[in-house]
């Protein structure tokens, strides 16, 4: 199992302030006993996307690993090489496909309402902003949809409309987690049958686009 | 689904709590995904510990030398009965405990 570990540029943990600079190939060990609070932290493949920040590391863990909803912990660790692939490019990139996934869900909630063809519009500004990263088309495209009259009970067309700004804003403003999240949240807010739990599913597609845009292994759940 | 929706205000709230290990693994998880995401958090969160893990360091505050003899003194004195005169259960101890947990890794 391979195991990866995000830190802050400076090379300090993200939350516990821990300072890895100049530990890699060397074990550092918990201190005190380890639990889902204390212990070194680490990621699976598909626990990526939870815990997006700067720099991302592999990590070889040693004692019994005890795996958590989205994080295993150890009583060991050792930071190994660094994953180069990981760049702000990388995560400009990751965002990007966020909000085209935003507006995938926005777009499928329009064509479940018979708005074909706002969904449409919605499809060709999202394509626009994935290959030139014009987002004006798009944010007004999104802003139509907010307003459009929606007479079905319990759809989510204009939320999720609202979402696609959202998720432009952050963007353009925020970590890559940021849009990471409006993009589950939106998956979650779609009013069909789209699996048992379309949060966790769109937290797993994110976890492949990672696995494959990084060069890392597939992670074990598809999505 | 996750129970990220928490407010900055929310967040601002807990970190004290989250410091010291005290929320469930659920609010724990919601709390640190909050912080990847908002900035603002993250720094407060990252002054707090700071701040706090300087007083850890600092578990112990030795007690002046001279309130120490003072002390003996007292403690050797035919009069003193053994209990401060606070009463019973103020009596501090010569070293003090200011933090719990450290940090995690």
């Amino acid at each position: 199992m391979s195991y990866y570990k995000f830190l802050l540029p400076s090379g300090l943990g993200v939350f516990s302030g821990y300072d890895w600079r100049g530990s890699a190939g060397f074990w550092v060990d918990a201190d005190g006993p380890v639990g889902c609070r204390a212990g070194i932290h680490a990621c699976r493949v598909e626990d990526l996307p939870y815990w997006l920040a700067d720099d991302l590391w592999r990590i070889e863990l040693d004692g019994p690993v005890t795996a958590y909803e989205n994080k295993v912990v150890a009583g060991r660790g050792r930071l190994g090489e660094k994953v180069e692939e990981w760049t702000g490019q990388a995560a400009l990139e990751f965002s990007a496909a966020c909000v085209g996934r935003v507006a995938y869900h926005a777009a499928a909630e329009l064509r479940d309402v018979g708005l074909a063809s706002m969904a449409e519009d919605i499809d060709a500004a999202v394509r626009r902003f994935a290959e030139g990263g014009e987002w004006d088309a798009l944010t007004e495209c999104a802003a139509e949809c907010v307003q459009v009259p929606v007479r079905h009970p319990g759809s989510a067309a204009n939320l999720l409309s609202a979402y696609i700004g959202d998720a432009l804003e952050s963007f353009r403003d925020d970590p890559p987690a940021a849009a990471a999240y409006i993009a589950a949240r939106a998956a979650s807010q779609r009013s069909g049958s789209v699996g048992d739990d379309p949060y966790l599913d769109e937290r797993r597609w994110q976890a492949f686009w990672l696995a494959g845009r990084l060069g890392l292994p597939a992670p074990s759940v598809a999505p | 689904m996750s129970a990220l929706g928490l407010s900055c205000e929310v967040v601002f709230d807990l970190t004290g709590a989250w410091y010291d290990d005290e929320l469930s693994e659920n609010d724990q998880n919601a709390f640190e995904q909050h912080l990847l995401l908002c900035p603002p958090c993250l720094a407060y969160s990252d002054r707090l510990r700071r701040a706090l893990g300087a007083l850890a360091e600092a578990t112990t505050v030795a007690m002046p030398a001279e309130l120490v003899e003072r002390l003996v003194l007292r403690e050797h004195s035919p009069s003193h009965s053994g209990l401060d005169e606070s009463g019973p259960g103020q009596r501090r101890q010569g070293k003090m405990r200011i933090i719990g947990n450290g940090p995690r890794q």
